[in-house]
């Protein structure tokens, strides 16, 4: 029988052959991986359980002249919820929900939302305060897998006021992203948008820290890998602005209720920006974080635009606040002086061409001298101006200014005026047949193709206020003097022109008499404008500065459709050069309605 | 009858080397279970290795306690195991236990895999059926009944669903019958079907097993109706596979396809395998170190103290642990293929190897699944893993071993005096 006479050898040889044989496949795979493979994946191994996680800089804060809070840090803290752990856990999804003011299935929805759920906890309340938090923290027993962190988040305690000024920060976004300056940006940094918070974003950003944390499989944090250092954070560099936050909250308390515009202040002596703001204007705390995209539509398509900021955006055709400027290039040219009178009378009008052109004043000035025809701000007086110098002449004496550029100012939003700068550039719009000299008296009263920004007036204004020598605008504290500008009114010329508008507010005929009449303690000067706007009621503007001697503050306020210049925008500049200059002002500012017509 | 008492037992003869072995593994993988089970914020964690060295003072008791009775009355008790066997694996489908995978039943304080019971008992019956053959596996026929019994058990744990611990039966029927003398041929009609299934999908490939079928049985001339049974089964396998393919789920085909390359499923099986692979890689030739396996400690390996116990040996002891290990556990195989090349009653024989065959197959599929040669399947490594039913399991087939090197001058048990 086969089987009762010992297994034949050759079974016994096959088994002990392939049993070698396995063995020897089985060595030969950890050969493989533990010999010749061994360095990958010692490398692997690392990886899998360092990880690198940055510690936030703490952002800079953005102060006042005087050290004022402007923007600010406050704890804050995230919350998230490491779903591997959690296990869906009904209850205590409902529970938790409730907490934080949201749905079970709002919370399922963000972790479906979420590709990398099972490595990295799903955040579900960025903002979530102390309140919140500590009861989490009471209860944390019941949440399996809840982890909070905190996270600092900007918050600025004068909101409104300081919106377009300051600007808001955000995530950055994936355009943004993309850009070769922001390379050094990952996925969820913090930027600054508009304002101050984009401009000197690298300066207020401070520089993340690293730590180096085991993790386990599941992603979460065991501790702090042995020998290696913390990197503390950097903390971004406070910025102090030249801003006066008591000058810049005045500003924003008194601009007129319900109505559009800009105000700017400025110190001629140093180009210190003082305050900026805009109106209608919005709340950067909302921003902060991210707005749900419902909210964010609207702020954006809000016809008001709520989002501009119209001191340093929005352009207006100056109007009579332009005289001043056209006053300059004649003087420059020679064709006037300031006291000799005419030559034309002003009789409510003068023809050119085919065409009556009006003054406002439909009885007429009579004859006036430069000085007076800037303080009673003649129409007619300056179209002879500009006849006189010509198209062309005038032109080249206001491109001088640079007023088609952007002053400068360190806020990225900033635009130039449009401003012809030669008789090509009406070609170009028009056709050369398709206007005529007509042009140049418009111009010559700040009408037509020429749109400027409050800032371009504070600053061609602030050149007078000074010592003729433009001071171009700066928002951060710097050291000494400032660059000077490229052009130069001629010391008499600074001194005229500064009579005029002296005479302008403070003489009988001046269109902005009213205010001294009424506050005679008032010391400032400055010149009205009333732009005609074909959308409505005109624009009004005025630019002042005060003291009268020695000046060291110009303001340029400009209220969309607040008629004459007069009624709106210069109780607004003399309310806020008194305040600056006293501490309180009794000026009060008329309410207009928001959509009065014409006179 | 001889030997019946413990204490003759103890001093009769017995392999030592087998023992040594066995009990060295047994303490080495106490060091690597609690390695593998202490939490990542440190801390010492003991309960595991404590069940474990529990389980071990059980299976060596019943060792022991098996060790005592003469193999002749296994052998008559053979059916009688295999049916509570089986109807334990039955009760075990029934209730219902932890996560859907119905594998263990209850038992008082404890629970027991009753699949690796019946392994034991499967083993035992086909011994006995198989030693009663003169000329076993001459007809394709005779082969049904040991086939049966295999199926059977096999059957019953595929439904628990554990697909790995279904092969194992497969892998004991093959090894058996290769002990028992049946032709080599007979053996490849045999698992013929399972090539077959898995060639059909490429058409050249499976022609070329279909000429190669064809060559076996001209040469070794079986009946001709045998013949004809296999060509039709390979042929009609063939033809359907891909038809029966189309008619599963997606999901269904998602699961076969998992299964034979978890790979391509990063987050599931695939990155067990990857964890595994980088933990042992990262061993090098010496090894991170007892306790110091990062990866083991991080728990970035899934399963570390049952299947993937031997990646927390590559990864802490090197190139040089597992070199030590597999020595360990060649030697130990080599021992019990010499027992069961020595011992002179079938049975006894047929019991011996099936037991080899029984820890080759687990110690194959699981070092192999391990580094990435075998598909990730959760069979445990003798006396190195964690798990009391398979260390009792193990134990039991040491007793029988040594129960068959004291037999093995008796050429004679049942059905043969």
């Amino acid at each position: 029988m086969p089987l009762n006479r010992p297994i034949g050898q050759d079974r016994w040889l096959l088994a002990f052959t392939t049993l070698s044989a396995i063995f020897f496949i089985l060595l030969a795979a950890f050969v493989r991986l533990q010999i010749l493979q061994s360095s990958e994946f010692r490398l692997r191994s690392e990886q899998n359980r360092v990880r690198m996680v940055s510690i936030p800089a703490p952002r800079g804060l953005i102060l006042d002249r005087r050290g004022g809070v402007l923007a600010e840090n406050i704890p804050q803290y995230e919350v998230a919820l490491d779903w591997t752990i959690w296990k869906g856990d009904g209850p205590a999804l409902d529970t938790l929900a409730a907490y934080l003011d949201r749905s079970r299935g709002w919370i399922e929805g963000r972790v479906s939302r979420s590709p990398d759920w099972r490595v990295r906890p799903v955040v579900v309340a960025k903002g979530a305060d102390f309140g919140v938090v500590s009861r989490l923290e009471e209860h944390r027993r019941y949440f399996p897998g809840l982890r909070i962190q905190p996270r600092p988040a900007r918050r600025y305690p004068y909101g409104q006021a300081l919106a377009h000024v300051l600007g808001y920060v955000g995530e950055i976004s994936g355009p943004e992203l993309a850009k070769p300056q922001w390379t050094s940006y990952r996925a969820g940094d913090e930027m600054g948008k508009a304002g101050v918070e984009g401009a000197w974003q690298e300066v207020l950003r401070g520089k993340a820290g690293v730590k180096y944390v085991e993790v386990d499989a599941a992603g979460r944090e065991v501790g702090l890998l042995r020998g290696q250092p913390i990197r503390q954070p950097v903390p971004g560099q406070p910025l102090v602005l030249t801003l006066d936050l008591d000058l810049q909250l005045e500003a924003a308390r008194s601009f007129p209720k319900d109505l559009a515009g800009a105000v700017v202040a400025m110190d001629p002596r140093t180009g210190d920006l003082l305050a900026m703001y805009s109106q209608p204007t919005f709340d950067p705390n909302l921003l902060v974080g991210g707005l749900d995209r419902a909210t964010w539509e609207r702020q954006t398509r809000d016809p008001a635009r709520p989002l501009f900021n119209r001191a340093v955006q929005a352009l207006y055709p100056p109007g009579s606040a332009f005289k001043p400027v056209t006053a300059m290039a004649a003087l420059n040219l020679g064709i006037v002086d300031f006291q000799t009178p005419g030559p034309r009378v002003c009789s409510g009008g003068m023809r050119f061409g085919r065409r009556y052109f009006r003054c406002w004043k439909a009885e007429g000035h009579g004859l006036l001298t430069l000085t007076d025809a800037i303080a009673q701000s003649c129409d007619v007086f300056f179209y002879q101006l500009g006849i006189g110098m010509g198209l062309e002449r005038f032109l080249a004496q206001v491109s001088q200014l640079g007023l088609d550029r952007p002053t400068g100012l360190d806020l990225p939003q900033e635009v130039g005026g449009i401003v012809p700068t030669s008789t090509g550039w009406f070609d170009r719009r028009y056709g050369s047949r398709g206007w005529g000299r007509g042009v140049v008296l418009n111009l010559a009263i700040g009408q037509g193709e020429i749109s400027l920004s409050p800032l371009h007036l504070a600053y061609f204004y602030s050149a007078i206020a000074g010592d003729g020598r433009p001071v171009p605008p700066r928002l951060v504290r710097g050291e000494g003097r400032p660059e000077v500008g490229l052009w130069r009114l001629a010391p008499e010329h600074v001194a005229g022109l500064r009579e005029a508008l002296d005479r302008a507010v403070n003489a009988p005929k001046g269109t902005a008499r009213w205010l001294t009449v009424r506050y005679p303690h008032l010391d400032l000067a400055g010149k009205t404008g009333t732009a005609e706007n074909p959308h409505g009621p005109d624009h009004g503007w005025f630019v002042g500065y005060g003291p009268r001697e020695s000046p060291q503050i110009v303001v340029a306020a400009v209220v969309e459709f607040g008629v004459h210049g007069s009624t709106s925008a210069a109780p607004l500049v003399a309310r806020l050069i008194d305040y600056y200059l006293n501490g309180q002002s009794p000026v009060r500012i008329p309410r207009i309605a928001a959509t009065a017509e014409g006179e | 009858m001889r030997g019946i008492t413990v204490q003759a037992v103890w001093r009769g003869p017995k392999d030592r080397l087998l023992l040594g072995v066995v009990l060295g593994l047994s303490v080495m993988g106490l060091f690597l279970i609690y390695s593998a089970t202490q939490p990542a914020e440190g801390g010492a964690h003991v309960v595991l290795v404590l069940r474990q060295v529990e389980g071990l003072g059980l299976a060596v008791l019943l060792a022991v306690l098996l060790w005592a009775l003469p193999l002749r009355l296994l052998e008559q008790l053979a059916p009688l195991i295999y049916a509570g066997a089986i109807a334990l694996l039955v009760l075990t489908l029934i209730s219902e236990e932890g996560d859907g995978a119905r594998r263990w039943l209850s038992l008082g304080s404890g629970q027991i895999q009753t699949s690796e019971l019946a392994k034991l008992a499967t083993i035992l019956l086909l011994a006995r059926v198989l030693a009663r053959r003169k000329t076993p596996g001459e007809t394709l026929a005779s082969l049904i009944t040991p086939l049966g019994l295999a199926l059977v058990p096999a059957a019953l744990v595929i439904l628990q669903p554990d697909l790995g611990t279904a092969a194992v039966y497969l892998a004991l029927l093959g090894g058996m019958l290769f002990w028992a003398g049946v032709p080599l041929s007979r053996l490849f009609f045999l698992v013929s079907p399972l090539f077959c299934l898995a060639l059909a999908f490429s058409l050249p490939l499976w022609a070329a097993f279909i000429g190669l079928l064809v060559v076996v049985i001209l040469r070794a001339r079986p009946y001709l109706w045998e013949s004809a049974a296999v060509l039709v089964v390979n042929l009609a396998l063939g033809t359907l596979a891909q038809p029966l393919w189309d008619t599963l789920r997606p999901y269904q085909q998602q699961r076969v396809l998992t299964f034979l390359r978890p790979d391509l499923d990063p987050q599931g099986a695939g990155w067990q395998l990857i964890q595994s692979k980088v933990a042992i890689g990262s061993g090098g030739l010496w090894g991170k170190g007892f306790l110091e396996g990062t990866q083991t400690r991080l728990a970035f390996l899934p399963e570390e103290h049952t299947d993937f116990i031997f990646s927390v040996a590559g990864e802490e002891f090197g190139f040089i642990g597992v070199t030590i290990f597999l020595g360990l556990f060649f030697l130990l195989l080599t021992r019990v293929l010499n027992v069961a090349r020595d011992a002179e009653n079938p049975f006894a024989r047929l019991v011996s190897f099936g037991v080899l065959t029984l820890w080759l197959t687990h110690v194959v599929v699981n070092v192999g699944m391990v580094v990435g040669l075998v598909p990730v399947v959760g069979l445990p490594l003798p006396f190195l893993s964690f798990g009391r039913s398979f260390l009792v399991a193990c134990f039991l087939g040491l007793a029988l071993l040594q129960r068959s090197y004291l037999e093995r001058w008796q050429p004679y048990g049942l059905g043969r005096s």
